[in-house]
């Protein structure tokens, strides 16, 4: 009978919708939550590691609520999904690794903010083995399956994040973006994907990769409610609305064959074209900077993974062959690398905003996240007969400079067509101009269809 | 600093690493690249 109820309960697209059903009491909470539970149950998707009813239930943060009455309760009866990086009451999180790490760290204070917001905790969400992958391929899990079309690849790292928001599991769900991670992902599955500014969202609870370049995201389906989520763990409110934002676009790789497609590129000429006030300069080319900027930020990414997994590397058997190779490198890595790229950082972010945003007076700066589209887990998949590594790396192409630079940017998925390809721009801003980015994805969400 | 095997080899039995000699390869090439940034 519960069954049942659950299969028949429509839930409401967005936040804000089941926000104000809530407080109109066309709703019940309990209906709300059971059949986002049933969904998660009942994935079909792979993303699921583990359901946490236990976690939501046994956490001794006690919600400010104790009814349906969604007012002042900004996430009532809102399900949010964690990528299983995070610690989380019950639960320590796997990693997607062979042995799970032994993670002595207190719970996300994310996790706590967003309990006490009202949300409820669903699953922990399957990843690429300690974050290591651009996509979700995990040699200890099944392939986790496009909610888009199943023959597409599904990005990493936070591969369940995405696809939980794009199945309807969830509304909102964290991931972590080192390289990417929360971007990329969501570019395969047609959502949207933000990585704040470094640190703007802590890092507690969650077990890392490289620290100076880690940073959590969010996930969602809908501007609004991404700017609520990020509202509620930053304790700031992000207006949905304000002025065009000034736009400078880079289509050109240094890499050429990782230059965006006619496709991609007639797509970030729409966009900004329509939805800057400046209609000239808008092209600035190849971002010159941006070779160094990439480089330097695999030197620190290397580097740092290898210290977060060099006892792993020493105890053997414990990583993959992929996580192997990736972290090999940096055993062998002179220091003196790693300390130039961490002393340029903040020359080059001065440089970098100087050249690009400050001179020539531009809000976001817009650029492709995957050059050629969403590529097929054929191509990506290592296992597979036709892969090809220059796509599997194409992916990274576009994302791991601005974790090194520490800037805020959001994945918006713009174009959409009948075989469920999605074209994505990425947006970046300045530092701590999460706010800008926000306006401006809600402002191009009201006229394309991707979202 | 001029990558090779050797090298390579040297640094991981240092640390206490086993490695594969394919592993070595796969290693000596993303440092080589890396090193041609600098």
């Amino acid at each position: 009978m519960r069954q049942k109820a659950n299969q028949q309960t429509k839930l409401p697209t967005t936040i804000a919708e089941l926000n104000i059903k809530l407080q109109q009491g066309g709703l019940d909470l309990s209906e709300i939550l059971q059949a986002q539970g049933e969904r998660v149950r009942q994935d079909k998707w792979n993303a699921v590691v583990a359901t946490l009813e236990n976690a939501a239930t046994s956490c001794s943060y006690e919600p400010p609520y104790e009814s349906s009455n969604a007012e002042g309760v900004p996430l009532l009866g809102v399900g949010v999904g964690y990528k299983d990086m995070f610690k989380l009451p019950g639960r320590n999180p796997s990693c997607g690794a062979k042995v799970a790490p032994d993670f002595d760290a207190p719970v996300s204070p994310l996790f706590e903010r967003l309990q006490a917001a009202g949300s409820s905790a669903l699953a922990s969400l399957s990843m690429s083995e300690f974050a290591m992958g651009i996509t979700a391929q995990n040699p200890y899990t099944e392939l986790p399956i496009n909610p888009l079309n199943s023959e597409l690849a599904v990005g990493g790292s936070s591969g369940g994040s995405a696809v939980a928001v794009s199945a309807g599991m969830c509304y909102v769900s964290l991931g972590t973006d080192t390289a990417g991670s929360v971007r990329v992902p969501a570019a395969t599955c047609g959502v949207l994907g933000l990585k704040p500014t470094n640190g703007l969202l802590s890092t507690i609870g969650c077990y890392p990769l490289a620290p100076t370049l880690d940073t959590v995201g969010l996930l969602g389906r809908s501007v609004d409610d991404l700017a609520t989520v990020l509202g509620v763990c930053t304790g700031q409110l992000y207006s949905k609305e304000g002025r065009l934002m000034r736009v400078a676009a880079s289509y050109k790789h240094f890499v050429p064959s990782w230059s965006a497609s006619a496709k991609t590129r007639d797509v970030l000429y729409q966009v900004a074209n329509d939805y800057s006030p400046n209609k000239t300069d808008i092209f600035i080319g190849e971002i010159n900077m941006l070779e160094t900027l990439s480089r330097n930020a695999e030197v620190v990414l290397r580097a740092e993974s290898t210290a977060t997994h060099y006892q792993r590397l020493q105890r053997g058997q414990e990583l993959s062959d992929d996580a192997r190779a990736f972290v090999l490198p940096g055993v062998a890595m002179p220091n003196i690398w790693y300390l130039k790229a961490l002393q340029a950082r903040t020359a080059l972010q001065k440089q970098f905003l100087d050249l690009y945003f400050h001179d020539r007076n531009v809000d976001v700066l817009l650029t492709p996240v995957l050059p050629h589209g969403i590529p097929t887990w054929k191509q990506v998949d290592t296992r597979s007969k036709h892969f090809d590594a220059h796509q599997l790396l194409s992916m990274l192409a576009w994302a791991g400079f601005v974790n090194y630079l520490g800037l805020p940017a959001i994945t918006i998925p713009i174009y959409k067509d009948g075989d469920g390809q999605v074209i994505s721009i990425q947006a970046i801003g300045k530092p701590r101009a999460e706010a800008d980015l926000i306006i401006f994805a809600k402002q191009i969400e009201e006229h394309f269809t991707a979202l | 600093v001029q990558f090779t095997e050797q090298l390579l080899q040297s640094i991981y039995e240092a640390n206490a690493i086993h490695v594969e000699h394919t592993e070595v390869l796969a290693a000596l090439k993303v440092l080589q690249r890396l090193a041609r940034g600098l």
